[in-house]
């Protein structure tokens, strides 16, 4: 029975991947979306967390027909840079939209939904993904 | 025989709904298998939710239960306790609530479970909450009824069986509550009528013997029960949501208790997304919530296989009005339907093996 | 710091060698190099590889290298910086020289991509990319490059067709080149109407799974003329990182790590891009060449697929632009590309490059690791 889906790598990255949780500065306010032990702007280690609103629009998109291992049933699969309402960029998939339907500048919001299982027996990997509003 | 009224009132804060967007129609099930052209009509059911492959209890759970916390306009770290009533668990063993929970921001502090009865196991995760805030243990609850419903394909449930989820935020009446329960009545006995074994991927059933020894007999117990002990009638009540299996039981079921089919539509959802069981009769709720006048009274009446019901009386309050467009209503979330054809359904709902993929 | 020659190469063909594994690949290469400096003693070996790890189930890739190739107990090590592995073995291989401490060093790169199918060497692929935020939801190498490639054409009102220039002249150079994978002709209609893999990249957008060895031999100042009549100097290199979360960074048209490599090697080498003769760029993807050309400084952002379509960039011109095929057509046998465009650059520069010859004093080679991730800008001089 081989475990593809790290277990403490799911584990940690809840915060981040569930609630879009980012890292701000308290010295100079960047925010750093994945979080981040130190600021690259300033170089401050003081730094707060706060979950990002997960409204945003598509700055650009593709759509993967060819899937890699694990995903297959999920084909094809559309991806796309979004911009949050806060500025910062984010890679995730869409869902529930035909790919003929997806523009650059769709306004999207983030939904929780499975990304990946590890067959019938490993873990299923849930994850934030956008649809359009 | 335990009290209908808990010590202290309790209300519904917030309400809301999630429903798939992708629907199948029933005739296009009937021609794949073979069934006598509209033999679904009988059930009264046009077409059915059907989950997007990247849709589980866990999704639509957490998306109903979004809507539902903006409806209550509550801190979601004020909730206390979370349940999520489903038979369509996407593991066997481990809790759908704790990546809810996690999704929602409101871990740790909080005690919950999920409950499994069939199609009533989030109405028990009604009454266990209205127990609990009562008893001032907790503050507030998140209710969740969510299934992706399996049935065998070409069997008769595959018209029915869908995905759907409704969630409530519970707490003590008061301001922010625009609904309370007056009373609530459980009847419970072992009546096998629907089941599914252990590893089995569909559930089985007694076919005619789904409807009077288990539906019927325990709605109507439950219902009269109810009545008696508040010492109300039919005619007292402006609304009559029933668990929907499909859209004739509830018409059926109202009629031997006296209910006027206008009381029973408003909250009939079925015909139009199929039964999504632990959603069924809360969806209906969630649509009458959306149209109904404070000062009103709903009977709710859920019911699970196994069997038992539950029946509830809900009596709506001032500040109902200004939170329906909080959320996505009932209604739009109806409209809001792309349509697949028996493939994609297949495909979606894991019909088709995926081994080795 | 001692000065830095390139005083022989030795590459394999790239192809899909089932019959080959990565230490057969190396010691073809290997041999070859070492053939044309008279068996001088190699001291020391650094070898490029992205994947033995996750599809060979081989570490320690330097010693095994060292000891198959007959090299000896030398010092030996494996560099890793995705796609990019070449290019920073030939940087740090000319560190291990210039410092005086190893007068002979061999540079290598090999890389086996025909172990499985294409789903896995896919995912083995996209490890380039952040493996937490960006691997984490699915997206392949070729999905991620899509993006940049959407957003370029929609930023600069390109079209499919200006865009299917790119592999169209790849091709057509490769055809002469003995070592390209893909030795043929191909139209632009093939292009566009060639398998959508991730929209709006095609499968003739993409660079080819495959299979090569290459290797050079570097040498101090005071060695290289003994060891050859043709030494070509490693005049100015340069290397840089960039936030591997492409949506962390600012500008998405544009790789800063190329332009600040460049920079670097420009400086130290005492040229400007309108002194480069011969460029092997990294064009793993159609939209990368353009890209790359664009950061480079040898085009404006946004005119270098109009700019090649009216003949700029052609063998003739100057900069003459992967006359090999590039990652194209000639190929991308990922961890060993960036040594094989430092052989062609030399054997450009030496004169004796067995395919389309176009000569010149001045030669640079690009090497990215993922997108934009890690770039080595590396410039040779005759």
């Amino acid at each position: 029975m081989s475990m593809k889906i790290s277990v403490p790598r799911v584990w940690r990255e809840i915060k981040a991947h569930y609630l879009l949780e980012a890292t701000v500065c308290s010295k100079c306010g960047k925010i750093h979306y994945p979080p981040r032990p130190i600021c690259d702007n300033c170089g401050n280690k003081d730094l707060l967390r706060r979950k990002l609103s997960g409204e945003g629009e598509v700055l650009t998109y593709t759509i993967q027909y060819i899937v890699l291992e694990g995903y297959r049933e999920y084909a094809p699969i559309i991806f796309a840079i979004i911009k949050l309402k806060e500025g910062v960029k984010v890679l995730a998939q869409l869902t529930d939209v035909e790919p003929e339907n997806v523009k650059i500048g769709m306004r999207v919001k983030a939904v929780l939904r499975k990304i990946c299982e590890d067959e019938n027996i490993g873990l299923i990997k849930y994850g934030i993904k956008f649809k359009p509003v | 025989m335990k009290d209908v009224k808990p010590a202290r009132d309790v209300g519904i804060v917030g309400w809301g709904t999630y429903i798939p967007k992708f629907r199948i129609k029933c005739s296009k099930i009937g021609k794949t298998w073979g069934f006598p052209p509209e033999y679904h009509s009988g059930l009264i059911v046009l077409e059915k939710t059907v989950a997007n492959i990247d849709e589980d209890t866990i999704t639509m759970g957490w998306e109903a239960a979004k809507n539902a916390l903006v409806r209550a306009k509550i801190n979601p770290e004020e909730v206390e306790a979370i349940y999520v009533g489903t038979e369509s668990k996407p593991y066997a063993v481990k809790p759908s609530i704790t990546v809810i929970a996690e999704a929602l921001g409101i871990t740790p502090k909080i005690l919950g479970a999920d409950l499994e009865f069939a199609c009533r196991a989030a109405s028990e995760a009604l009454e266990a909450s209205i127990g609990l805030i009562s008893s001032g243990m907790i503050k507030y609850s998140l209710v969740i009824g969510s299934d992706t419903a399996q049935a065998s394909p070409g069997d008769v449930l595959e018209f029915t069986a869908s995905s759907g989820a409704a969630a409530f935020v519970l707490g003590s009446r008061g301001k922010n509550t625009v609904a309370y329960f007056e009373g609530s009545y459980s009847y419970i006995t072992d009546t096998p009528d629907f089941w599914r074994r252990q590893l089995a991927p569909y559930p089985m059933h007694g076919e005619q013997f789904t409807g009077d020894p288990a539906y019927f007999a325990h709605i109507v117990a439950a219902a009269k029960g109810l009545m008696e002990e508040l010492g109300l009638r039919p005619s007292d009540f402006d609304y009559a949501v029933f668990h929907q299996p499909n859209g004739r039981f509830p018409l059926k079921v109202g009629a031997k208790l006296g209910f006027p089919k206008e009381k029973i539509l408003p909250g009939l959802i079925t015909p139009m997304i199929g039964n999504t069981y632990n959603g069924s009769a809360l969806i209906g709720l969630c649509a009458v919530l959306e149209t109904a006048k404070p000062g009103q009274r709903i009977l709710l009446v859920p019911f699970g296989s196994g069997a038992g019901a539950d029946a509830y009386s809900i009596i709506v309050e001032e500040g109902i009005e200004e939170k329906v467009h909080l959320a996505p209503t009932v209604k739009e979330l109806v409209e809001d339907k792309i349509y697949v054809n028996y493939t994609h359904y297949a495909k979606f709902r894991g019909l088709i093996s995926k081994f080795g993929f | 710091m001692v000065r830095v020659y390139v005083v022989g190469v030795g590459l394999t063909k790239i192809g899909r060698f089932f019959n080959k594994g990565l230490r057969e690949l190396f010691a073809e290469a290997a041999l070859k190099a070492l053939d044309e400096i008279g068996n001088e003693t190699v001291q020391a070996l650094v070898v490029g590889n992205m994947m033995s790890s996750s599809l060979g189930e081989q570490d320690n890739l330097g010693a095994l290298l060292a000891d198959y190739a007959g090299l000896g107990k030398i010092p030996a090590f494996k560099v890793e910086a995705a796609c990019g592995s070449g290019g920073v073995a030939v940087y740090t291989g000319y560190f291990l020289v210039a410092s005086g401490m190893f007068d002979v060093v061999m540079v290598g790169g090999v890389e086996k991509q025909t172990e499985y199918p294409t789903r896995i060497v896919s995912k083995a692929l996209a490890q380039a990319a952040d493996a937490e935020y960006e691997l984490f939801h699915g997206i392949s190498f070729t999905g991620l490059n899509a993006l940049v490639m959407r957003m370029y054409m929609n930023e600069y009102n390109i079209s499919r067709d200006e865009m299917s220039i790119w592999p169209v002249l790849m091709h057509k150079n490769a055809v002469k080149n003995p070592y390209a994978q893909l030795r043929f002709e191909i139209t632009k209609e093939q292009v566009a109407k060639s398998m959508v893999v991730a929209d709006p990249i095609r499968l003739l957008d993409s660079s080819p799974i495959g299979d090569g060895a290459a290797a050079l031999i570097l040498a101090s100042e005071k060695v290289a003329k003994k060891l050859t009549d043709t030494p070509v100097e490693i005049a100015g290199l340069g290397m840089a990182t960039d936030h591997i979360y492409v949506a962390y960074r600012e500008n998405l048209l544009s790789f800063e790590a190329t332009i600040l490599a460049a920079k670097k090697a420009y400086g130290m080498a005492r040229v400007e891009p309108k002194n480069v003769d011969v460029a092997e760029v990294h064009d793993a993807f159609t939209v990368l060449g353009f890209m790359n050309l664009e950061d480079l400084g040898f085009s404006e952002r946004g005119k270098t697929p109009k700019l090649m379509n009216e003949g700029r960039f052609w063998p003739g011109d100057k900069p003459a632009i992967n006359p090999s095929g590039g990652l194209k057509a000639r190929g991308h046998p990922v961890g060993a590309t960036g040594v094989y465009q430092v052989a062609e650059v030399v054997m450009q520069l030496r004169g004796d490059f067995p395919g389309v010859n176009v000569g010149g004093d001045i030669g640079l080679a690009q090497s990215i690791g993922g997108l934009g991730t890690t770039v080595t800008v590396i410039i040779l001089k005759r």
